[in-house]
Parts: structure tokens; sequence; C-alpha cells
């Protein structure tokens, strides 16, 4: 189920909350884990008995790890075996195919492909699943003693199925203790709303925008540029749009989900961007596998290695695809490079510093986009001309006045412009009253404008979700 | 109004707003029919083990509450009132108005979908036609954007590779330009088509093309109830109404009409149908709407000549006028009748044969049958 549809914002929202805020405080779990198993029942009714498993698992093996805990060698046993279930699963529904497909092309062998669709989330819920079995084995947190607890956790709909990768032990204490009031259930549903209109009055514009452009037939290089702008910023809103929401809702049912986006566009660096991007993903892949093989207390070599085993993985995360990983392993090439060459070069540049961010974004997101590997770089090979491309072309024209204003919001969107004039004014009593006065009407006039793209509209997929 | 206040204050308003339009879409009756997309409405889906299991309840269910939300009409309103004013867009649906007019961006053109269509029409005239009478013609109806584009920077159809398409797969038929007969108002303001009253010259173009004069004399005749268009419902913005004029004259009147309906049973008809203007879409006053074929005999014309016109809808207010000048005109509506039958009901022998489309219909995928 999307956030972004009217079945949740008309029908299942408002009954979870009326069962979870009649439910007592002992139910409540209970209630989210039902909720939370219907919402992943309505995309996928099959794969709801992967992710009990998946739960299951790691539950069982969580309390073993804790139960030997003196035994070192069982509970690393536990631990591994632990990560072997939740990676084998995710290795099954999401890589198999890929394996395959390059082991036939490799060897000239012809192997059928698995019939097998990649179940929603289930690349989010494993990395929570691992992070939660490995912070018991290193003691981080204590294991958990009640089933409905872990499951309300992982399977928790807010984040199930686009993230952001919430940590077992930042989540913790409030599975067990936590407290609501207007306060959190109003700052949840404005974020919740900001969210949506991020996702339904920006994304999916943009978005729509991107399938027409590649269904296009009157290509030129501005039109690329502009299809590599608009991406860029499509990816930012629904991707964000969608942690907005998650964190809202979370805040409404009495969480705080940590941040996922920092204003990315506004980085000085690439290495800047990833500490504003996805940041619950790089937190991660920092924590469980770039700390662990000795992060940059090694050898250079080695710190060098390092940085490509976590950019390798993390493009083939986003997807089992070699553009993926090629786009994985771009980044770790630019982080090598402002690492040993450009650190001090982008101190001292400071106009154009944002503009070279933003220019191997643009082309970052281009390869993202990408059907196939080969279309990754004829993309990007006509953002530079080849092919013969006309410098621009009547499309071009016409969705840059078309887009114009929305594209405008967006920019603006993406900085924190809007935020900083927010708080400047706020701290003016007078101004702060006004808007007082004015955000409860604004924000209603939000949902019925969402709602009205939703009722009328039929564009609505969320990127994420294919990860 | 302190932080707490308006707190509760907005958690109580957004709490009403959802649960207030959540419960009314799931407890008042579904409605059947939206008059203003002219299209029957999703109704509560089938529940079952099977449906549940295999997710097309859960899709059914969002296509039934998207059809059936509470005042859908007035948030369609909000939709392309923000899109089209707010975020400026320079299409919503495709839709743009330009002054009182409410047109649709047709684009693109899709080459293979309209390959197809020509490909259905050159084996009509293969089985049909060919072999049968040597004057064959083809005209391409220009739709309301090819005009209403040029002067707003909105996209159109590529019309030199239209042609192109035609003078490749038609080459056995005279092509006839009407291009320069229209202009942006000859079309109603809220509806596809083109207004008769305004054709006289395109009529003229194409009876000359194939060797006939056109009567010069008409009278103008104005229907009495307004006309609210296609693009009426699909716009869901404040409008003007059209006005439906129709041409008459001792010609026209003295037509004798028969038609095909959709049991294959001849019947009498009108070109005029003041029967049509309670249907659905009041252009259907045009020789009935979507009827398969039409016969239309024309008694002042006695040398036997008999014209056939394969045609769209736009054929409906041009055919009576280019059935003046023949003892008889059948019109085909390919859309609506399997070609293998039209030797039952059509003498290709000698005839002149016109076949005129606009490219809404040669870029629509398998609308054509045959």
């Amino acid at each position: 189920m999307l956030f972004s549809s009217i079945p949740f914002l008309y029908a299942f929202l408002p009954i979870v909350l009326l069962l979870y805020f009649v439910a007592p405080r002992k139910l409540k779990n209970a209630v989210l884990l039902i909720s939370s198993l219907v919402f992943y029942a309505w995309g996928e009714p099959r794969y709801v008995v992967i992710m009990i498993i998946s739960v299951t698992c790691g539950y069982v093996l969580g309390l073993l790890i804790e139960k030997y805990r003196n035994n070192k060698r069982l509970s690393r046993l536990f631990m591994i075996l632990s990560a072997v279930i939740s990676l084998g699963l995710l290795g099954y529904f999401k890589y198999a195919n890929f394996f395959i497909s390059n082991f036939a092309a490799v060897t000239g062998l012809s192997i059928p492909l698995l019939r097998i669709t990649l179940p929603i989330g289930i690349s989010f819920y494993t990395f929570q699943l691992l992070s939660y079995t490995i912070d018991v084995y290193r003691g981080d947190v204590p294991a958990q003693k009640n089933f409905i607890t872990l499951s309300a956790y992982i399977a928790l709909f807010p984040q199930l199925i686009a993230g952001p990768i919430v940590r077992y032990s930042d989540v913790a204490e409030e599975l067990q203790n936590r407290t609501h009031s207007f306060k959190m259930i109003a700052e949840g549903s404005r974020r919740f709303l900001i969210g949506l209109g991020k996702k339904v009055l920006i994304a999916n514009i943009l978005g729509e925008f991107c399938d027409t452009f590649k269904a296009s037939g009157d290509w030129s290089v501005a039109f690329f540029w502009l299809y590599g702008i608009a991406f860029s910023l499509h990816i930012y809103f629904d991707f964000s749009g969608y942690s907005d929401m998650a964190i809202g809702l979370g805040r409404i049912f009495g969480f705080n989900f940590l941040e996922n986006f920092n204003y990315p566009f506004i980085s000085k660096s690439i290495t800047e961007f990833w500490r504003r991007w996805h940041m619950s993903l790089s937190y991660w892949f920092r924590d469980y596998v770039y700390i662990p093989l000795g992060g940059n207390r090694v050898s250079k070599a080695r710190h060098i290695f390092n940085i490509f085993v976590v950019w390798f993985l993390t493009g083939f995360w986003h997807g089992a695809d070699w553009y993926f990983i090629i786009w994985g392993v771009y980044f770790g090439v630019l982080l090598l490079i402002e690492k040993f060459f450009l650190s001090d070069l982008l101190k001292k540049a400071k106009f154009i510093r944002h503009i070279y961010v933003l220019f191997l974004i643009i082309i970052s997101f281009v390869i993202f986009n990408a059907s196939s590997t080969s279309e990754a770089f004829v993309y990007v090979g006509r953002m530079f001309g080849a092919g013969g491309l006309p410098l621009v072309s009547t499309e071009f024209f016409y969705y840059l006045r078309s887009l114009a204003p929305t594209l405008v919001i967006a920019i603006i969107g993406a900085t924190p412009v809007v935020k900083t004039v927010f708080v400047k004014l706020s701290e003016r009593e007078g101004v702060r009253r006004i808007l007082n006065l004015v955000e409860i009407p604004a924000l209603l006039l939000l949902l019925v404008v969402i709602t009205a793209y939703l009722v009328d509209g039929s564009f609505n997929p969320f990127l994420y979700f294919r990860f | 109004m302190c932080d707490k206040i308006k707190n509760i204050i907005l958690t109580v308003v957004l709490a009403l707003v959802i649960f207030g339009l959540g419960a009314y879409m799931l407890i008042t009756p579904s409605q059947e029919f939206s008059d203003s997309e002219r299209r029957v409405l999703a109704q509560f889906p089938e529940t079952s083990v099977k449906t549940l299991l295999n997710g097309s309840f859960m899709k059914d269910f969002e296509t039934y509450t998207l059809d059936q939300f509470p005042f859908r009409d007035a948030f369609r309103s909000v939709k392309m009132f923000s899109s089209l004013k707010i975020f400026n867009n320079l299409t919503a649906n495709d839709l743009y108005t330009l002054g009182d007019y409410v047109i649709k961006q047709e684009y693109p053109l899709d080459e293979k979908v309209v390959q197809g269509n020509l490909d259905t029409i050159n084996r009509v005239f293969a089985s049909s036609v060919e072999g049968k009478t040597d004057r064959v013609f083809f005209s391409l109806i220009p739709d309301k954007n090819y005009y209403f584009s040029k002067e707003s920077g909105r996209l159109s159809f590529d019309w030199d590779e239209l042609e192109g398409l035609i003078s490749k797969n038609a080459g056995w038929s005279e092509y006839i330009d009407i291009t320069d007969t229209l202009s942006d108002d000859s079309y109603y303001m809220t509806d596809t088509h083109w207004s008769q009253d305004k054709i006289l010259d395109t009529a003229d173009r194409v009876l000359s093309s194939l060797g006939k004069d056109m009567p010069e004399t008409y009278t103008e005749n104005t229907l009495n109830c307004d006309f609210w268009g296609v693009y009426t419902g699909q716009l869901m913005l404040p409008l003007k109404a059209d006005k439906i004029v129709y041409l008459t004259n001792e010609i026209i009147d003295s037509y004798n009409v028969t038609s095909l309906d959709s049991m294959g049973n001849q019947q009498k008809d009108f070109v005029y149908n003041h029967g049509k203007l309670d249907s659905k879409d009041t252009y259907d006053f045009f020789m009935s709407g979507a009827v398969p074929l039409v016969v239309i005999n024309n008694p002042t014309v006695t040398d036997g000549s008999h014209l056939i016109l394969f045609r769209d809808s736009f054929g409906s207010s041009l055919a009576p006028l280019l059935a003046q000048c023949y003892s008889k005109t059948t019109v085909i509506d390919l859309r609506y009748i399997n070609p293998s039958f039209l030797g039952f009901f059509a003498d290709f022998n000698n005839a002149d044969v016109l076949f005129m489309y606009s490219p809404l219909v040669l870029n629509s995928p398998s609308v054509l049958q045959g």
C-alpha cells in the first residue's frame, strides 16, 4: 500500500489510528504489528510469510546469541547464522537471477531464470534485522524477549518498505515505553503532510516527465540535461518525501526516527553529499561494513579496498544490475579522488564546488535511472553530444516552459531557504502569531490539493519500492 | 493562539477530514455513472479468498476508492485549477485552454499505431474497393490542436510525417488537403469536433476534388439547448457552453436515411436526429452518433452516383453536406463494423470512395476493425 494513495489516507490510516489510540498501552504494539502486516499484505499477500520467517529467525537467533553470550564461538555462530539466513533470503529473491544470467553469459550455457518477484521492502527489513542481531551480538542492546515487540519493530508500517533504516538500538526504548501527545501528533501530521506534498505535487510531476522523456523521439543534448536535472529532483523529492512521511507517522505513534536527508544538493563535495543523502543507509554501511573492515585505520591500500567494498555493496544494494554497481563504484572513485587530491581545492573553490557536486550528481542519477548498462552509457554520452544529437529540440523548449514553475519550486525546496526564512520570521512575535493562525488552514489546503491530485491522477509509483 | 491549542485544533481538524471523508466514502451508496467523464464508475470489488490472495481485490479497491471518492468532481476541479493556474503547467491531463477554447494536446504521433491502422485500411481497400473503382480519395482531418498549438507553443502531431505515412501506405488514393479550409474557430469551444457551420469550405474542397459542385444556399439552425462538449467534464473548470448549429436546405431536407443498428438490422434514421439531444453526448445529434453504417438517399440527384465515405465522428457533420451531390451516400464507420460484411451493404462498383480520418483515430491503437 502506498502512503500517497486514497485507500491508505482515507481507509487504512483512520482505522489504524482509531484502533491504536483506543487500545490499552500494552496492546499498542500488537495493533501496530497487525496493521503493519495488513499494510504489507495489501501489496504482497504471499510475501508476508517470508517476512514472518525472517523476523522469527531474527527473534530466535537474537535470544540464542544472548543466551550464549559467554560462549564466544557459539554466539558468533548464531550471529553468522542470522546473517546467512537474512542475506540468503535477500540473495535469493533479489540477486539470484543476476548471478544466473551473468553465469550463463560467461559460460555460454542456457540457464532459465527463476520466476520470482522481489518482495517489497526486503532490502530494508533485512538490514534492520541484521543490525538487530549484530547489535545484540556486540552487546550494544539486550535481545528482545517479546516476539510481538520485535515483530512490530521490523514490520512497523511507517518505515517498512522504503526506510529510513531504523536501528533497533534507536527505538528499543520507545518500543517498550513511549508517550503520545497532541504535540507529537501535530508535529507528525505536519511532517507527514509536507512529505506527502513533496511526493504528490513535485516528485510525481517530475517523474511523469522523466517517463515521457524516455518515450520521446525528439531528444537533444539540452533535453537530456533537463531530464537529468528533473530526475535528480524527482528522486530526492520522492525518497525524502517518503522519509518525511515515515518520520511523521512514526511521531504520531510515539517514535522518533532519525533523519534520512539533510538538503543533500547544497553539499560542497561528494563526500558531504553522502553524509546528507539516505543517511540511514550510509550509517548502516559505515557501522556494519566499513568499520568492521578496519575503516581508515589500516594501510592506504587496505583503506582504498575498504572504500571500494562499501561502494560496491551500496550500488549492489540498490539493484541487481551492473549499472547499479557502476553507480556505486562511481561514487567510490569520486570519494577517493576527493580524499587524496581534491579536498584542499574544494575548500577554496567556493562557488565552483557546488557546480562540481551538482554536475556529478546529475550524471550519477542518469546512470541510476537507466534500464540497462548500455542505456546508462548511451544516456551519459548523449548528455555530451554523442550520437549527433541537436543541441535543442521542440520538446525541450515545451517541457522547459511547462515544468519551469515546478522546477523552481523544487530547486528552492531542495535548499534550506524556506526553513531558514520561516525560522527567521518566527523570531518576530507578530509574524509568529500570523504564521500560527495561517498554519492550520494552509495544511488543510495542502491536504485538499494533494487529495485532488490523488483522486485525479494515475501516476504514483514510489521509486525506492524496487529496492 | 498558543502552540498547545494549535496542536489540538490541528489534530482534531485533520482527524475530522480523514475520518469524515473516509467514512463518507465507505458508507454512502456507490454511484454507477459519471456524467462529467461519461463513463461507468468502479463498484466495490468482489471479496473472496482468491481475490485477496492474488491481489486483485486490493487493486480493484483502489480503483473503487478513486471512482467513489466524496466530492470527486470538486476535487478534480481543484486539481485542474492548481495544475493549470497555480503550477502553471502548459497542460493538465493533456488539456489546455486558450480564450474560451479547451484543447487537447494530441501528441506524440505513434508511428507503429498509425501504421497498424493504415494496414487495416489497406486490407479494406484490397478486399472491398480494389478493382471496382479507380476513384479513391484520402483526406486527413486536422485535430483542433493542429491550429491552436501553433499560436500557443504546445506540442502537436508532426503533420508532414503523418502525410508521409498516408502517401507511403495509401498510394492507391488521391490525397485531399483540407488544412487551409479550417482554422482554430472551426471547432467547438468545449469539444473535439468541428462545427458544421464552419466547414462549408472544407466540404467544398472535398466535393470539388471529387469533381462535384457544392450547393451554396443553406439555412443555419441553432439548437435551443446548450452543448457541453467532451472536454467540459475532463477540464472541470468553468467554461462557456457551445451551441450546435446545423445546416439545412431543400436537398438536405429531402434525404431518405437508413442506418444499420448494432444487430445488423436496417432502420429509418436521420442526418439530424433530435431524438439524440438527451443522450450523454449531444454531438450524437449528427447522424445519430456511433452507428456502423448509414445510407443517405438523395432524391434530388438522379444520376445514380454513389459516394462511399469511410469516416470517424468528424464525418457525422460533414456527410450531410457531401451527400447533396450524390444519389446515394454510404457512410461507414470501421470502428463499429467488421469490414468482411461490407459487401452485403455497399456496392463499390464505380462508386467514389473517400477515406476521411482524423489523426485522433489513426493514432489510437486497435480502433479500426479489420
